[in-house]
């Protein structure tokens, strides 16, 4: 009895080491359909925050299926935001695991600054995909992740501002700006909060901004002193009006759709969302009321991309190629651009697409509770460096949520 | 007001399994509603459409929490007969609570390590073996108790007569033992089904178990999704609750 | 080899070894001798975390949790079993088996849906006009004084203690002690008080002092239900090894180290009692 535990034990282990004899192929110089032809049959494994039922929809619902039966390729997907992203490969490494677990992995700003400081990220693949050819690299917003120049390192997968989101039924005259918010909660005690995750921390980021008067303030490397001056201003300004926040800022709410929910029961009058596309996506699945309206703040809002990237021990790295060239295939990103589906911004450059998909590209339902795309390009910021995002990340529950 | 009492607490028991077995056929319950505005089984045909059904979840965890309960059993029957005959045996009791006194999420960050290691990480190999540390232990602690002086003595007398190890277990020990195996197998069977935090972080939530199905949902809001994994993941404890009542609870 | 020797070999791979290698990992990570990151030998972890305010009120708001949900469930289960004990409730007993099959994410899940702002008690008060808005109804779920949390926690637990008690009145044979005291002119209180409660709790230490380890170490509940400041020792571990800063992973096992060492005192404590 014992003795077959054993066997089907190391049939178990072997049968896991398999799948990694095929991938010997340079894939720096072979051609793309070598890569497809050497990713078929093969899995992928992605890592990717899977907050929103929408973009796991898209995902389980369509890119999945639309993969295997273009390429073969069976993808699987599990949950992960960056910081676990890091932990994992972090983990792998220490352990020096061979294969790594992750194929791909959704990623930017701190995640891709920490991945290329711990050298695990696999590249420059990007040219390497076909479709790179329509990505539009002129675009800073796209170029550049958190000040970071991509370099082929990560894949554009997507494009998004900040928006503040309310219900144009409740608030007639949004706050624009951080004098107007600090007047209004004053006014509507317990009807505002910030989410104690990534969207909470951009918005921070643009305060700071705002706070400086000057857009360009928090770009270039890293400033101590700069950061310091402009935080503890901010902290004193968030602790002076934090009692009148939701729960009397004595807790804040961690995740996103936690907070979507709280805005659609009535209790805060506020969400917020870093997907300038998110209020037609929730209005049109009924989660938000059609009376729900975004706009960005008078000062601006943080734009940026998010992207994917390859572990450097990913056994299948070809097949992970050929997913993310999918992903940033027009269809694949017309399909998440529209609103019913995720209504995430696209990163291709239209004009280079071929005229049908520019029709199809300009003729998209247009959203009609967020501001028009070219409106809030002219308020866009730029991402500053990952450590503001690290900093603020640890500095507001130092300063603000641990605070009494 | 016994009476009272007991419809009390009968209302405050039942009511959880009511309102996920109602919220799963849901649709906008929206606030102040005090019930959904509209009943449908569109939840159940997308759960089951969508590409990786909740009844993979379904599957990989009964999988998962079967092997783990039969190799804690298996396990825990042959090792804790040496162990409660030994001279240190309160040691050993002491030792086996350890594991699983520890906060799961915890232990297995300590040990992810090793689970990476042995590339054991992120597969349902390694959960297993994960909860099989865990388990083990407790079915040890059961087990434990159980041989008694008395069996030792039976024991003795099939190896006096001539019998052979084999014999013995099958003829002795194992039918004198069925009812506590067969609660030491349900208790580490439930243990695995409901464990989050070894099946997230040696995981690394690749292995899609029910639990961690649950946990997105909850994480993305998705009430009427969660109602439902909550009703797939407490089914099989009532149908053991239902078959005995003992299996689940061991006083 | 004979078969005793390869259980105890047995035991050692599967039971001692994890353990042991799991807290070895630990100690060298926490002091800078492991790690992608580590530059070597240091203090400075161990001495950050013990410096830092939030760990000790982590573990006392752990501890206050724990014991605050395990006296009121005991208190309940008690009360209960004292007034079940000649009650015929074999029947009615199974519906006491009912909190013990939620698992902590579904029990959760439950109290945010039960609990929570726009949860079912909400609705029903509003509905009776004892509140007028979603705002008016006081916070039970993430808030200040852990009250979802504990609520789940008594809410799972009394349960268990009642039957526990209920099955410890039969084989320890109270009923005959209980008859003696009347005898000798004991009154009904005096029973309670004198006789019953003191063997049930006697005879219950062990488990008692185990579930308060557990709910100590509790992580889904507290990770769903609970606030962010303090928080409970599982989820501030959780949070430490998830952070974005990846420099302080060390802190994290070195927090984890701080916990084990109280639940291995705890355990060995009860051993040396029983």
């Amino acid at each position: 009895m014992r003795s077959l535990l054993v066997v089907a034990f190391l049939c178990l282990i072997f049968s896991c080491n398999e799948s990694s004899k095929k991938s010997e192929l340079d894939l720096q110089k072979a051609d793309w359909s070598q890569i497809e032809e050497n990713a078929k049959g093969s899995s992928v494994q992605m890592m990717m925050w899977q907050g929103d039922p929408l973009i796991n929809q898209y995902m389980n619902n369509y890119i999945v299926p639309e993969i295997r039966k273009k390429y073969g390729i069976e993808l699987k997907i599990n949950n992960g935001q960056g910081n676990s992203i890091v932990k994992t490969l972090i983990g792998e490494i220490e352990a020096n695991k061979k294969k790594s677990s992750i194929d791909i992995c959704w990623i930017n700003g701190e995640t891709f600054y920490q991945l290329r400081q711990l050298k695990v990220l696999y590249g420059p693949f990007v040219q390497r995909l076909p479709n790179s050819q329509f990505i539009n690299f002129d675009n800073p917003f796209i170029k550049f992740d958190f000040q970071q120049l991509v370099d082929g390192m990560e894949c554009p997968w997507g494009n998004v501002q900040q928006i503040i989101i309310y219900d144009s039924l409740r608030t007639k005259l949004p706050p624009t700006n951080l004098k107007e918010i600090e007047i209004y909660v004053h006014e509507h005690p317990g009807r505002f909060t910030i989410p104690y995750e990534f969207t909470g921390i951009t918005l921070l980021k643009a305060w700071m901004i705002e706070l400086a008067e000057d857009k360009s303030v928090l770009s270039g490397p890293f400033d101590e002193e700069k950061y310091l001056n402009l935080s503890t201003k901010l902290w004193e300004i968030v602790n002076h009006i934090k009692s009148n926040f939701w729960r009397n800022g004595e807790t804040f709410p961690e995740s996103l759709a936690l907070m979507h929910q709280m805005f659609a029961n009535g209790e805060l009058d506020f969400t917020m969302s870093n997907n300038d596309g998110e209020v037609d996506n929730k209005i049109i699945q009924n989660i938000f009321p059609s009376s729900a309206k975004a706009y960005v703040l008078e000062s601006g809002t943080i734009q940026n991309s998010h992207y994917l990237g390859i572990p450097i021990n990913s056994a299948n790295k070809a097949a992970g190629m050929v997913v993310i060239n999918f992903m940033i295939s027009p269809e694949a990103q017309f399909q998440k651009l529209l609103p019913s589906v995720w209504g995430d911004g696209t990163i291709l450059d239209i004009n280079k697409l071929s005229a049908d998909w520019q029709y199809k590209f300009n003729n998209i339902p247009e959203r009609t509770h967020s501001p028009k795309r070219i409106e809030i390009n002219e308020k866009a910021i730029q991402e500053p460096v990952a450590e503001y995002m690290i900093r603020l990340f640890d500095d507001f529950r130092k300063y603000v949520i641990d605070k009494k | 007001m016994k009476r009272a009492l007991n419809l009390f607490l009968t209302i405050i028991f039942i009511l959880p399994f009511v309102f996920f077995l109602v919220l799963s056929f849901a649709s906008e319950y929206y606030y102040p509603e005090m019930f959904p505005a509209n009943l449908t089984i569109s939840h159940f045909v997308q759960m089951i459409q969508t590409d990786s059904s909740i009844l993979e979840c379904l599957f990989t965890s009964l999988i998962i929490s079967l092997s783990t309960a039969c190799l804690s059993t298996l396990f825990g029957f042959i090792v804790s007969k040496s162990l409660a005959y030994h001279s240190k045996k309160k040691l050993f009791q002491m030792i086996c609570y350890l594991p699983f006194a520890f906060s799961p999420v915890i232990f297995a960050y300590c040990l992810n390590y090793f689970f990476n290691s042995f590339d054991l990480s992120g597969n349902a190999f390694g959960i297993i073996l994960a909860q099989f540390i865990v388990t083990f232990p407790f079915a040890l602690i059961l087990f434990m108790n159980h041989w008694s002086v008395n069996l030792k003595a039976s024991e003795q007398l099939v190896y006096t007569l001539g019998g052979s190890v084999w014999q013995t277990y099958k003829l002795i020990l194992i039918p004198m033992s069925k009812s506590i195996i067969i609660i030491c197998f349900f208790q580490t069977f439930l243990i695995s089904w409901f464990d989050y935090g070894l099946t997230s972080v040696i995981g690394l939530s690749k292995v899609q178990t029910l639990t961690i199905r649950m946990y997105q949902y909850i994480n993305e809001s998705n009430i009427y999704f969660a109602a439902l994994g909550s009703c797939l993941l407490i089914f099989p404890p009532i149908i053991l609750l239902w078959m005995n009542k003992n299996m689940v609870f061991k006083t | 080899m004979k078969s005793s020797t390869l259980n105890l070999v047995i035991f050692i791979c599967l039971v001692i070894l994890p353990l042991a290698s799991g807290l070895v990992f630990a100690i060298l990570y926490s002091f800078g001798l492991f790690g992608a990151l580590s530059l070597g030998f240091t203090f400075e972890y161990w001495y950050k975390l013990l410096y830092d305010q939030t760990v000790w009120s982590s573990l006392l708001l752990s501890l206050t949790v724990a014991l605050v949900s395990i006296c009121i469930a005991v208190f309940i289960a008690l009360m209960l079993s004292l007034y079940y004990r000649d009650y015929k409730i074999s029947r009615s007993k199974i519906i006491f088996y009912l909190p013990l099959i939620l698992p902590p994410i579904i029990l959760s899940f439950w109290t945010f849906s039960f609990l929570g702002n726009s949860g079912i008690v909400s609705r029903i008060c509003f509905n009776l006009g004892l509140i007028s808005d979603i705002d008016s109804f006081p916070s039970l779920i993430n808030d200040s004084y852990y009250l979802g949390v504990i609520l789940s926690m008594i809410f799972s637990t009394f349960p268990v203690f009642t039957l526990l008690f209920l099955s410890f009145y039969e084989s320890e044979n109270i009923k005959s002690y209980e008859r003696l005291a009347f005898t000798l002119g004991g009154t009904a209180s005096q029973l309670k008080r004198k006789v019953a409660i003191p063997i049930l709790l006697h005879r219950a230490r062990p488990n008692i002092i185990l579930y308060f380890i557990f709910l100590f170490g509790a992580f889904e509940l507290p990770l769903i239900l609970g606030r962010q400041s303090p928080r409970m020792i599982s989820v501030l571990i959780h949070s430490k090894f998830n952070k974005f800063n990846i420099y302080e992973l060390p802190e994290a096992y070195a927090l984890s180290l701080i916990y084990a060492s109280v639940v291995v005192f705890t355990i060995i404590l009860l051993f040396n009692k029983k």
